[in-house]
């Protein structure tokens, strides 16, 4: 049987689909060929399937390399729901005794999720050296890039661990990127005969809207308008988790008849599953959320994605629109903007990077403890003295190492090498700040377009885009009283008594 | 007081039992079912063990926060050098005797050191099972299971395998089980319990929701749930052919009530006869610890008899201390009866003064 025979029955035997989207056919194939892939989907057109299918009709275990332990534990979850059950995660969380069960076990599972720090562990390299790997996935695959918006030091070492396992097949995915940072993934992975298949992100049934307004008291406005116009799921992103408790709560107690709820990484395990699972349900209308929500979510009907506050750059956005309309009816994006929102993202890039004293502080402390002949354990006690936190550690730590300053807990002697390594750092910092302002700067520039905003988003991206289905955007005369989606019909009747609704819970008595 | 403070009133109740003789980091051992000796004698010691435990994903900054609301509105009063002391006030007097509130009745069916952690298994069962039973009624073989734990999903694999052919009596006639416990209680109780299940497409509101829609904070909706779960397992346990599908979710206990796992193993050595400093010698324990095991089982085990380690007439000498001391505190009892006694055999006479006193109680 020809592959694209096997891998259409896969499809129907696995997932239950007829079809393939856009570009799943042809990765998957060059995957189950035993090609290296580099795959660029847009959010929302099922990336995940280009490794979950091949990995279950190829011999072998597949091993799934992932920067967000809750997107992981997502996939896993909803795997096990459709009957895929040798799957599994290694990953902080892990018990002792669950992550010995899954290393000793490894060849049995099909796919094991793994973070990349994870993956880089020598006990972990060992058992993994052990199995037979039929390919290596690297999702979110721009994280690789110092040009993405996303650098993750972590995933530079990714490449050096999969040469140590002799070298399987690579399928790196990736949503949203630039043709640069395309080219630095390539380059990072050394293989040159990789396929490329990379697919237009632009997304012809979502209609995008830019409100400036004057204050957060008219953001609030403007969402009231919004939700009580159109009975449908609707998400709104902020960058806060306090402002979207906040909202969430405001909007419970002035629109009676609408469940909202509210979702960010702080949220306990249990909360989140139930947050998630009455959405995808219809049970909720509207989720106040931060970034954190989304990414595992498959929910193919969200309509309205309101953005209370902008994210970072062009490509968060996309990603996050892209949760609407995957069904692929007409959508809506609102963006609200209010002048003072633009020292929002510039304050979460400051979060991200050291400050040059920071930098300097702590290079002045290494410098000591070698000379105390310390090592670099007790430089981990230093940097909360520099007030650095996790993510700029994270960064200092992995230039050190780069920049040959230090060498696994040993501080390197050569002393000459220091200056030149120092102004080496800083330059990289620099960088990378210089990085994230123009990105911040051309989401920016793009929000005070005066030009059409379907073509102004995508042109970093691709040459083309396609005609919009429905309405196209702000720029080009969108009206509400236009965008008439299919209304909802939410299931929670909140009055009625315990006993009606154990009733119903116990699905006794009248339809549901 | 039409919102729900339960939380608040467990910790009043608990610190007026408790009064200036422990400082409030007991109160947390015991909510969190610590499982060390100190506690658990406390807890018999103060007659607080119905609330052993009954909130044990309590963390210490939500503690503290309920502390220094209650000392900000007055119900408690620091005493002394000692930061971490309170004493309640006449405040906190009138809030736990003044009106009757729906509050005080579910304080009442808390039985935190028998359904130790049995609670917790009972209701993930309870869980995951109806949401199975309900799923497959209506055939959907894929959703996402509320309860993933590997002790609850191996339990209901090795249970329940020929579910399928009974789907129909189980559903009624666990609504009908759920419906009758429930029927006893307060509607706003049976609610959040009632909410916080899931079904077929139909999943359970969490804990920060109901709070939200109950105006209450989420330690009073987690201790609510807890009150019910425990008035559940004892109508459930007390007339068990009445409620044969709850029953049969009930953790069948193995350990002698609820001995740590280091004592349990104590506990078997002394049945084989071996002295404590055996024990201590085989076990690579400091003889102290032994010590401490002994007073836990003491306390835990009926008819534990302590004569090998306190003559009956030492027992007689430091029991005239006990009433002479007029307190429990350790200390004082010691400073009576001098060194020929080890804080130990205090320890195991005061378990036994306790029990005798539980068993009088009971008996009338």
């Amino acid at each position: 049987m020809a592959y694209s025979e096997i891998v259409k029955r896969g499809l129907k035997q696995y997932f239950n689909y007829d079809f393939f989207r856009e570009g799943q056919e042809e990765i998957i194939l060059d995957v189950m060929a035993g090609r290296d892939v580099l795959g660029v989907l847009p959010t929302g057109s099922g990336k995940s399937l280009c490794y979950q299918l091949p990995s279950l009709l190829m011999s072998g275990t597949t091993i799934v390399i992932s920067p967000l332990i809750s997107l992981m534990i997502d996939q896993v979850k909803e795997l096990k729901a459709r009957k895929i059950k040798r799957v599994a995660s290694l990953n902080s969380f892990n018990h002792y005794e669950e992550r010995q069960r899954i290393l000793t076990n490894l060849r049995e599972y099909k796919m094991v999720f793994i973070s990349p720090e994870l993956f880089q562990q020598q006990e972990i390299r060992e058992y993994l050296k052990r199995i037979q790997i039929n390919f290596v996935v690297i999702d979110e695959a721009h994280c690789i890039s110092q040009w993405g918006y996303e650098f993750r030091p972590d995933y530079l070492k990714i490449k050096d661990v999969i040469t140590e396992l002799n070298e399987p097949p690579i399928l790196a995915l990736s949503a949203t990127v630039t043709p640069t940072v395309q080219q630095d993934i390539v380059k990072s992975l050394k293989r040159d005969r990789i396929k490329q298949h990379i697919y237009p992100m632009d997304r012809d049934n979502i209609a995008l809207t830019i409100e400036h307004v004057a204050n957060d008291v008219e953001k609030v406005q403007m969402i009231t308008y919004i939700v009580e116009k159109y009975h449908v799921p609707t998400l709104i992103y902020f960058s806060s988790r306090s402002v979207a408790e906040r909202v969430a709560n405001e909007l419970t107690s002035t629109m009676t008849g609408k469940n909202v709820a509210y979702y960010h990484g702080g949220l306990e395990q249990q909360d989140r599953l139930h947050i998630q699972q009455q959405f995808m349900n219809d049970q909720l209308d509207v989720i106040c959320c931060t970034s954190a929500f989304g990414m595992g979510i498959n929910k193919q009907d969200i309509r309205i994605i309101i953005h209370y506050h902008m994210p970072s750059q062009i490509e968060s956005f996309i990603q996050e629109i892209g949760r609407a309309g995957r069904d692929g009816k007409d959508s809506l994006s609102v963006l609200l903007y209010a002048e003072n929102d633009k020292f929002l993202p510039q304050s979460f890039i400051e979060q991200e990077l050291p400050t040059e004293n920071q930098m300097f502080f702590v290079l002045e402390q290494l410098m000591r403890s070698y000379e105390h002949g310390q090592t670099v354990d007790y430089l981990d006690s230093t940097f909360n003295r520099a007030e650095l936190n996790e993510t700029q550690w994270n960064f200092l730590h992995s230039q050190l190492e780069k920049n040959g300053m230090i060498k696994g807990k040993q501080i390197n002697d050569n002393h000459d090498e220091w200056e030149r390594a120092t102004s080496r750092m800083n330059d990289f910092r620099q960088k990378r700040w210089q990085v994230k302002i123009n990105k911040l700067q051309e989401l920016l520039d793009w929000m005070f377009e005066t030009e059409c905003l379907r073509k102004t988003l995508y042109e970093k991206f691709q040459e083309t885009y396609k005609e919009p289905t429905g309405q196209c955007c702000s720029n080009c005369s969108f009206n509400y009283d236009a965008f008439t989606p299919e209304e909802k019909v939410y299931k929670i009747e909140r009055e009625q008594t315990w006993q009606k609704k154990l009733e119903n819970i116990f699905l006794i008595g009248d339809d549901i | 007081m039409g919102d729900s403070v339960l939380f608040k009133r467990v910790v009043l109740h608990c610190h007026q039992k408790i009064g200036a003789d422990r400082t409030i980091n007991n109160i947390y051992h015991l909510l969190t079912g610590r499982r060390s000796v100190q506690t658990v004698q406390d807890s018999h010691l103060y007659q607080l063990q119905t609330f052993h435990g009954i909130y044990r994903h309590l963390t210490k900054v939500d503690f503290h926060r309920l502390i220094q609301e209650l000392k900000r509105d007055g119900y408690i009063k620091s005493v002394g050098q000692n930061e971490h002391t309170f004493i309640p006030t006449d405040k906190a007097d009138l809030c736990l005797n003044g009106t009757r509130t729906n509050d005080d009745l579910l304080m009442t069916y808390f039985s935190g050191s028998e359904y130790y952690r049995m609670d917790e298994s009972f209701y993930n069962r309870l869980l995951l099972f109806i949401q199975v039973v309900t799923n497959q009624k209506m055939n959907n073989y894929s959703y996402i299971p509320v309860v993933d734990d590997n002790e609850t999903t191996q339990w209901l694999k090795r249970n329940f395998q020929q579910i399928n052919r009974q789907l129909d009596r189980y559903i009624t006639e666990l609504h009908k089980e759920l419906a009758h416990i429930l029927n006893h209680l307060r509607d706003e109780h049976a609610s959040i319990f009632v909410d916080q299940l899931t079904s077929y497409k139909l999943y359970g509101l969490s804990v920060s929701q109901l709070a939200r829609t109950h105006h209450c904070s989420k330690g009073s909706i987690r201790l609510t749930r807890t009150a019910v779960i425990h008035y559940m397992l004892t109508q459930v346990t007390n007339n068990g052919h009445l409620f044969p599908v709850l029953s049969s979710f009930v953790p069948s206990e193995v350990t002698p009530s609820h001995l740590s796992q280091s004592a349990t193993k104590t506990y078997t050595m002394l049945k084989k006869h071996f002295t404590l400093e055996q024990i201590a010698n085989k076990r690579q324990l400091k003889l102290s610890t032994v010590h401490d095991h002994l007073v836990e089982i003491a306390y835990h085990v009926k008819h534990f008899s302590i004569d090998r380690f306190v003559s009956q007439a030492d027992q007689k000498i430091i029991i005239k201390a006990i009433e002479k001391a007029e307190t429990s505190k350790l200390k004082e009892i010691k400073s009576i009866v001098g060194d020929a006694f080890d804080y130990y055999q205090i320890k195991l006479v005061l378990s036994k003064a306790h029990q005798k006193e539980v068993g009088d109680t009971h008996g009338v």
